[in-house]
């Protein structure tokens, strides 16, 4: 009985242990399979980085399912295979988001050189556009202040600028050396401003013969015409005319007056001189 | 000396005979554990609003649970366990389908501007 006893209580025990030898084959075959693709999805470029959780978790429930193939019965490996492949797909997703990740932070910091670089060439153009608009201001400025240097006077016709006799050559229409240079202001108004036309009106004192006079004061008049055009003011804007001795303003029998008579009046048509006179 | 040995052999195979009794009980919270972390995960990318391909993702796993859980009311507590792990995993493709989906359209807007 005792014998019996023993016999039976012995093969109950090696029974347990003997479990493990009777693991099945085709588990193990399908086991070492999940094994092989999750080597290749390792090899994979990034997986072994980003997705080493997934594979890891895959790698760990294979270990676990070995140790109880031996215990239980067969079918279990292909189980599992549906947790396996989307353990080792996540990893091959997580390798991809880290790439791609690393593709938009680049692709963003581009796009932020790009525009951070438009914006720079916006301000650089703002700032020269800025700095070109304060040069012309500067040079309005200028150009203003030295029309009112002109002391220009309201005619029927505008503001006009009175040429005495001393910017010509005596007798002569020929503007003197350095006389020009005193309408430049004017041209550069002009130029700045093409709607105002021009009119150039000559005059003479009394002395001389009338005809000679009308066309000494015609003369003049064309002079400073010319001497405009020649500092870049259209022709067609200015209008010349010789009134030789006919309309003086002072008296022809003094010397006084007679200087006050031999002019060359400019007049911006229909220009206030007022405005000019005003400018700061 | 004898008497010993039977006891001991005795105590042996009764032991071997327990084990199995334990791994069962340990196979019904592992299956309750996983069911529950898997819902937990399933919960959080469809607040997440996963949608698309991850969305068809999400249903499998969604439906793997729906077989985990009805496996565990029947005491299949081994086979629950790994269902409840397959959604697990599958939810978790999921959140990473969705991310790299959203991803990929933010490099597209890039590439369009």
């Amino acid at each position: 009985m005792n014998k019996l006893m023993l016999s039976l209580a012995a093969a109950t025990a090696l029974a347990g242990v003997a479990g493990p030898a009777f693991a099945d084959k085709t588990d193990k075959l399908v086991t070492d399979e999940y094994r092989e693709k999750i080597a290749v999805a390792r090899a994979e470029p990034g997986v072994a980085e980003y997705g080493a959780v997934y594979l890891d978790r895959a790698s760990d429930r294979i270990a676990k399912l070995d140790k109880k193939l031996d215990n239980d019965k067969s079918g279990q490996a292909e189980a599992v295979a549906g947790e396996i492949n989307a353990l080792i797909e996540t990893a091959r997703t997580r390798a991809r988001i880290a790439m791609l990740k690393a593709d938009v932070e680049r692709a963003k910091a581009q796009a932020a050189a790009q525009t951070n670089e438009k914006v720079a060439d916006a301000q650089a153009t703002a700032a020269s556009a800025q700095a070109d608009a304060a040069a012309a201001r500067a040079e309005a400025d200028r150009l203003k202040a030295k029309m009112r240097d002109y002391q220009l006077k309201q005619t029927q016709f505008g503001a006009t600028l009175v040429l005495q006799d001393v910017v010509f050559e005596t007798g002569k229409a020929d503007l003197k050396a350095g006389s020009a240079q005193r309408l430049q202001p004017l041209a550069q108004y002009l130029q700045a401003n093409p709607a105002v036309k021009v009119r150039i009106d000559g005059h003479t004192d009394s002395q001389g013969a009338d005809a000679y006079n009308q066309q000494l004061s015609q003369a003049r008049a064309e002079a400073v015409r010319t001497a405009l055009a020649g500092m870049g003011v259209a022709s067609d804007r200015i209008t010349a005319v010789g009134h030789g001795e006919t309309q003086p303003v002072a008296d022809n029998k003094i010397a006084a007056g007679r200087q006050q008579n031999r002019r060359v009046e400019v007049t911006l048509v229909g220009q206030q001189a007022d405005a000019f006179a005003a400018v700061n | 000396m004898k008497k010993l040995l039977y006891i001991a052999l005795a105590a042996a195979s009764l032991s071997a005979l327990a084990v199995p009794g334990a791994a069962i009980a340990g196979d019904e919270d592992d299956a309750r554990v996983a069911i529950a972390a898997a819902k937990a995960k399933l919960d959080a990318a469809e607040k997440a609003g996963v949608g698309g391909n991850a969305g068809d993702v999400l249903n499998r796993s969604r439906s793997v649970l729906d077989e985990a859980n009805a496996r565990f009311r029947k005491d299949e507590d081994r086979h629950a366990l790994v269902l409840a792990q397959e959604a697990d995993a599958l939810a978790d493709l999921a959140a990473a389908t969705a991310e790299l989906r959203a991803l990929e359209n933010e490099r597209s807007k890039i590439a369009a501007n």
